[in-house]
């Protein structure tokens, strides 16, 4: 063999070598996405790699049907290799807050790749198997094949992941794909047809993917996912919300347009403090309304009594209740509690459907959204709060979640002074929770019993009968302090939350 | 392509992009009915029916509401015709998927609590809900919900109509300075004992003082009392507009100031500058009107012209469901009709109405599908903007209780304020949709840049004759002399602009008076 024929065969040797190791990178990317964006990586990985191999086969059963034209149709096939490849992580990352089935998409996108890489190595034997003899091809080639696939197997943890990122990733071997294909273009330009517009696709496919490299920082900015510390495993939009869940080892946390609502990790307290007092002062439990608490976990405490026999559940937003009736992880959490024959979920605005509703209740639990805006602060007005009262039966009691006491105690005491102007009696109490902090909530109703008038049930994590004098009393930097009433037209309630919390952030 | 070409190409379709913004958006008129031409033509055809009764009443506005309502229960023969097919007049509203929606009038200040008559009907219509140390409760749901007003005012949304930020200390003194007056007003009562400035208009004091003010206009009488910050005209520009459909140098100063001192009334509940108000605007008073009222207008029945004989009154009209003219003999005949349209009907007593400049508006009701917002205080029910041709607008949603729907209407009010009022009905007239969606555009886009993209349809109502102009001297007029002239002949008037001011209390006492003549001529048999 002459000195310019050694070179060719190194170039193309070179070229198995990088469509191996890029072939085994785009694998490995669509394998830490997912589990990135979903959680359990066992899973993830282990379907992601059979669905992989699997596309490889059928890629390489249909390289029989390419018959002329082998070296033009290889460099077609490193371009499409480069840009799924390339911009594979990107799209992952973008549609995954955009699309309904995001798996779908990702196990397409990895079956793409999959058939366009087991294009690869069955052609590129084909181009060279005249110029080798076959046993020699064959050995060469494959192992090529195997070095790359090592390489990319301790690179790509040990320093792309750290290093580069992974969109940063993709889009690098994307390039190395695309620089195969000029390289092979340009060595063997008088075989190849179509030349200009095949130029034009490697000049294309080259800028589209320098372009996404540069601009991978913004990409990532404009997926949310990293604007939470933990693992995103669910992100979706109702019309109403942004709901986010993200994960870290056993700590599941949920997000409303960005702010937390409950921390697995302390929960339970939270929810043990907003149900129990109320239910173990209250005289009758036969029928229970949750306004707000689409995650079932108020109502999981709830089904703790027995005497209690039926639940109304109204939550505007059909989404977070189906989230909350579906997800395995969800469902462990709350127990199933929304999927309980007890339970009757309504998805509604919770002050049509209470202006609306003619029946009374036992027990009231409101898990509004703290009253940051106008539209909330109607919910915690005399107005709100005479249609609660109408609804309560006369032994009946109300809890309403009023904000934290110590970042906002005017908005707490005025929530208090509200519910008195309407003629409940009231008792204000708090408690701490350590992803909120300092938090509190209002007893409500026609009176209030001095003492509780049945147990707790068994299995609780916090509260018991004995803290809730405790629970009642306010240190000097919370007590109470005079505020105006939070009327429909004055909405002063939302202005002194406003003024408190803005001081606090 | 050469570069050149290339960057002019992408400059032309981005030029192209910007004029087609909005291009989506369907502009429609409302549809009005066949019967205002009617009364403008000249001939008619012979009636082919004959009907008669005791009483006509022809208009179903507030003044024809209150009026029937206030005969309910009665066994006369009553017939009662409104020429559109809805009711309400001024006041009347529609609905579209998002909503409902007002035409024209879409509020009530909370009423002076000495007017018997309108806390009575306001009980039964229930907006007061009790009574708590002498003053009415109002019902919260019809109270003007916070955040009521805000005002744009250099690129940014400020509370309250009142210019307060960006505007220099001279500036705030004087807009001190003026609500030091109006609160004058406010307690200011005549040798007569009666107010200086109340609703409505005919309790008002006769001193001499007070009625010099209808001798010279607003602004004049303004200038006269040292006024002359800009933000502060800038304000009572909009306010006049507002509520009287012209500017200050238009307007009497009496009626200038009746618009800040008259509104005063008292609640356990609410303070005197507070509003009711309602998705459909006054159309929910409309409605709780009609509801009282034992006799339906027959609607889409236009009155042509009125012969006036002693006491038997020929009323010609045209029945816009069955093309058909009618004659309708009547003994007592109540006119809640406006004075424009009573010197069509009765030409031969035409110095009997009074000779009123009408100011024509356009309502264009926008639906979004989201409000795009700017900086400062987030949608508030009345939205305002000073020193462009419209006012700004009222979010017809506002009201609801909703937290979460982003979907609403907004009534955009644009007054034709000009010299000459008829060239600017004829200008109005002669718009086309999609003038008017520019116009709208250009007030929209003033403080909502991109509300093209989030909005569905546009829906433009134009009032030719929508409020007389109080124009100095407007308190003082012959014409009241010739009304006993017409009494002689059973025929009634009443209509708010009988008093000069567009507004729902004087359409209130209009037809409340008229309803109280026409008991009496009964009852004396
Ligand atoms: C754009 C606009 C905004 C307004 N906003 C307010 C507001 O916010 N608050 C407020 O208090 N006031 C407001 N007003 C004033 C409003 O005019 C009064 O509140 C009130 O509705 C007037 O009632 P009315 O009965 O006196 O007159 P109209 O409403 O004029 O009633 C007259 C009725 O007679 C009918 N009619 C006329 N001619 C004939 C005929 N030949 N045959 C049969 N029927 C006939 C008409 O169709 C109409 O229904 C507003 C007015 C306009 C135009």
């Amino acid at each position: 063999m002459d000195k310019s024929e050694n070179r060719f065969h190194l170039l193309l040797l070179i070229s198995v070598f990088v469509v191996a190791t890029c072939g085994l990178i785009y694998e490995l990317i669509a394998g830490t996405v997912a589990s990135y964006l979903l959680g359990d990586s066992v899973t993830q990985f282990s379907t992601i790699i059979g669905t992989y191999l699997f596309s490889m086969g059928i890629g390489s059963w249909l390289s029989r049907f390419f018959k002329s034209n082998l070296l033009s149709w290889f460099i077609r096939i490193e371009l499409l290799v480069g840009l799924t490849g390339g911009f594979s992580s990107s799209l992952l990352f973008l549609l995954f807050n955009q699309v309904e089935s995001f798996r779908l998409v990702l196990y397409a996108l990895v079956g793409l790749t999959g058939v366009f890489v087991g294009l690869e190595i069955p052609l590129l034997m084909r181009i060279l198997k005249d110029r080798y003899e076959f046993s020699d091809l064959v050995s060469r080639v494959f192992t090529f094949d195997y070095i790359g696939a090592l390489l990319a197997s301790l690179i790509f943890p040990l320093v792309l992941i750290p290093y580069l990122g992974l969109l940063k990733t993709s889009f690098l071997f994307g390039i190395l794909n695309v620089l195969v294909a000029w390289l092979l273009f340009e060595k063997f330009k008088s075989d190849v047809q179509g030349k200009r517009i095949m130029q034009w696709m490697l000049i294309f496919s080259t800028a589209a993917l320098l372009g996404g490299f540069v601009f991978s920082e913004r990409i990532m900015r404009t997926s949310e996912s990293l604007a939470y510390a933990d693992k995103v495993i669910y992100a979706g939009s109702s019309p109403y919300q942004r709901l986010v869940l993200t994960r870290n080892n056993s700590d599941i946390k949920l997000f409303l347009n960005g702010n937390l609502q409950f921390s697995s990790a302390d929960e339970y307290r939270y929810h043990e403090a907003l149900v129990h007092p109320a239910c173990t002062y209250s005289k009758q439990l036969n029928r229970v309304l949750v306004l707000g608490g689409g995650d079932g976990l108020a109502v999981r405490e709830l089904l703790r009594y027995p005497e209690i026999k039926s639940i109304q559940l109204v939550d505007l937003d059909p989404m977070m209740t189906k989230l909350f009736s579906s997800n395995p992880l969800l469902l462990e959490l709350n127990k199933q509690a929304l999927k309980h024959p007890k339970v009757t979920i309504n998805n509604t605005d919770a002050f049509t459907w209470l202006r609306t509703c003619s029946i009374q209740f036992d027990l009231i639990l409101i898990d509004f959204p703290d009253p940051s805006n106008y539209s909330i602060g109607k919910l915690y007005s005399t107005t709100f709060y005479k249609e609660l009262k109408r609804c309560l039966s006369k032994d009946g009691l109300a809890v309403i979640q009023s904000t934290s006491p110590f970042v906002a105690p005017k908005s707490f005491w005025c929530i208090n002074q509200t519910l008195n102007e309407v003629g409940l009696a009231t008792q204000p109490f708090h408690i701490y929770v350590p992803s909120f902090g300092e938090w509190g909530y209002v007893l409500a109703g026609h009176t209030i019993g001095s003492s509780p008038v049945r147990p707790i049930p068994t299995g609780l994590r916090f509260y018991t009968p004995e803290s809730f004098a405790q629970m009642c009393w306010f240190p000097t930097d919370m007590m109470e302090r005079q505020t105006d009433v939070n009327r429909l037209n004055n909405q002063v309630l939302v202005h002194y939350f406003e003024k408190e919390w803005s001081v606090y952030n | 392509m050469k570069r050149r070409d290339f960057l002019l190409g992408t400059f032309g379709l981005g030029l192209l992009a910007q004029a087609c913004k909005g291009n989506h958006i369907p502009v429609r008129f409302e549809s009005q009915s066949p019967t205002a031409h009617k009364l403008r033509q000249q001939q008619h055809a012979a009636p082919s029916k004959f009907r008669s009764c005791e009483l006509l009443v022809i208009g179903a506005g507030i003044a024809g509401l209150a009026c029937m309502r206030k005969l309910s229960g009665s066994t006369k023969n009553i017939i009662w015709i409104e020429s559109e097919q809805a009711i309400g007049g001024n006041s009347a509203w529609k609905q579209n998927s998002i909503g409902k929606y007002p035409l024209g009038a879409h509020y009530l200040p909370v009423p002076d609590e000495r007017d018997a008559e309108l806390l009575q009907f306001l009980t039964e219509a229930g907006c007061i809900t009790a009574w708590k140390d002498g003053l009415p409760v109002y019902n919260e749901y019809h109270l003007c919900q916070d955040p009521e007003e805000r005002l744009f005012y250099d690129g940014y949304w400020q509370e309250g109509l009142v210019p307060s930020f960006g505007i220099g200390p001279e500036d705030a003194s004087e807009i001190k300075r003026f609500f030091e007056q109006v609160n004058h007003f406010k307690q200011k009562k005549g040798k007569d004992g009666k107010d200086w400035f109340c609703l409505p208009i005919r309790k008002c004091s006769n001193d001499e003082d007070a009625r010099a003010l209808d001798n010279l206009s607003f602004e004049a009488d303004l200038r006269n009392r040292g006024f002359s910050s800009k933000a502060l005209f800038m304000y009572l520009d909009y306010c006049c507009k507002d509520d009287y459909g012209c500017r200050p140098d238009q307007l009497s100063a009496w009626a200038g100031w009746h618009y800040f001192a008259a509104r005063k009334g008292r609640s356990a509940n609410a303070s005197s500058g507070d509003v009711l108000t309602w998705p459909e605007g006054n159309g929910f008073l409309v409605n709780a009107l009609l509801k009282q009222c034992t006799i339906q207008p027959e609607t889409g029945v236009v009155a042509l012209s009125i012969s006036a004989e002693n006491k038997s009154n020929k009323v010609l009209i045209w029945n816009s469901k069955t093309a058909e003219y009618e004659l309708i003999t009547c003994s007592q005949l109540v006119l809640a009709t406006p004075q424009f349209v009573n010197k069509k009907l009765l030409p031969a007593h035409a110095n009997a109405f009074r000779n009123w400049d009408y100011s024509p508006w356009m309502v264009a009701n926008i639906s979004m599908k989201r409000v795009p917002e700017t900086k400062g205080m987030p949608l508030s029910w009345d939205n305002v903007w000073l020193g462009k041709k419209s006012l700004g607008y009222v979010n017809a949603g506002h009201q609801l209780l909703n937290p979460f729907e982003s979907k609403t209407i907004l009534s955009l009010y644009f007054p034709l304020c000009g010299d000459n009022s008829k060239e600017k009905r004829k200008q109005a007239h002669s718009y086309s949709e999609s003038d008017w969606k520019k116009w709208i555009a250009d007030e929209l886009s003033y403080a909502h840049p991109g509300w093209e993209d989030y909005c569905s349809e546009i829906a433009i109502h134009l009032w030719g004759h929508a409020m007389p102009k109080p124009r100095p001297g407007f308190l003082t007029d012959e014409a009241f002399k010739q009304q006993e002239l017409l009494a002689q002949h059973g025929i009634v008037l009443a209509h708010s602009d009988l008093s000069g001011l567009s507004l729902f209390e004087e359409a209130f006492h209009a037809g409340n008076e008229a309803a109280h003549h026409i008991q009496q001529i009964w009852n004396n048999g």
